[in-house]
């Protein structure tokens, strides 16, 4: 089994290294989109299946969780995971991520083994990858 | 928290997100400056400025060579050379700069929120010259192999 993962994110170079760095995590990955902001996000996830979500937090326009609000609202997305990848690490930030809804979070600097982690922790592991052992430092709510 | 502090807590963070996101060995200068350094003279340098507001609030001015940069983009983007463009590299020093202070801050004490600005790139020699003409408490010079990074670290009256 192989997943369908929607980056969101205004920078373009932010957007290459994390399909760089899942790609070189060995993620099981299906398929891969990005968008540049929410409201591309939101047209992408009405249009095809996503498994999950990973979205910056800190965007012009429409942050992370506006996006996860407005995904929230929608019967369609609600039950879509979102993982906020962000440098804003402080316990306010975390337990506001948390009341929102928002799956998980993954802080800037990452490594490909924290991404990695983090997916599949809330994915869960593809039967076929056993013998991979998770690993949660700095990545855990 | 103490000037001394802060740089030491702005020189970890630049190692752990240079080495961390781009491989990138550094040396950190502990005794030299950026006018003795000859950084303000680099004429491809690239500034960035980023707002911070929380426990303590003020900004970071970071100043790459572009040159640098396109490096680092080839490294961090998976692409050619010939491939980078300046919205690339743009894109690079902002990352920089956010990843930088978010991972300070953070780091620094979790339990105060704090909340980060857009970063911005101030075009032309202005910028450069108004931190050379008030040459700032707290800065971090770090070596590369392919160029120097200056961080300069400004707080709130």
């Amino acid at each position: 089994m192989a997943f369908t993962i929607l980056v969101v994110d205004d920078s373009l170079p932010m957007r290459k290294v994390i399909r760089k760095t899942i790609m070189a995590s060995g993620f099981a990955m299906a398929d891969y989109d990005e968008a540049a902001d929410g409201a591309e996000a939101l047209g992408i996830l009405r249009e095809k299946w996503i498994d999950i979500v990973l979205t910056d937090y800190n965007m012009p326009g429409m942050n992370g969780l506006e996006l996860v609000n407005q995904m929230k609202g929608d019967e369609l997305l609600r039950s879509i995971p979102v993982v906020v990848i962000t440098t804003e690490g402080s316990k306010v930030r975390i337990d506001e991520f948390r009341e929102k809804g928002v799956a998980g979070y993954i802080k800037k600097p990452f490594t490909p083994e924290e991404i990695r982690a983090k997916l599949y922790e809330i994915l869960g592991e593809p039967h076929d990858d056993e013998g991979y052992e998770s690993s949660d430092d700095g990545i855990d709510f | 928290m103490m000037m001394k502090d802060m740089k030491a807590a702005m020189t970890a963070s630049i190692s752990d997100v240079l080495e961390t996101m781009f491989y990138m060995p550094l040396e950190f200068e502990d005794t030299g400056d950026p006018e003795s350094r000859g950084v303000f003279d680099i004429s491809d340098l690239r500034v960035c400025r980023l707002f911070f507001k929380g426990k303590i609030s003020g900004h970071v001015i970071m100043m790459i060579p572009e040159n640098l940069l396109v490096s680092m983009a080839v490294d961090f983007m998976g692409e050619d050379r010939e491939n980078i463009r300046r919205m690339h590299t743009d894109g690079i020093i902002k990352e920089v700069v956010n990843m930088v202070l978010g991972h300070m801050l953070s780091n620094q004490d979790d339990k105060n929120d704090f909340h980060l600005g857009i970063p911005e790139i101030l075009e032309g020699r202005e910028p450069v010259d108004a931190v050379r003409l008030n040459p700032p408490e707290c800065f971090v010079l770090a070596e590369s192999v392919e160029g120097l990074v200056l961080s300069v670290l400004i707080l709130d009256d």
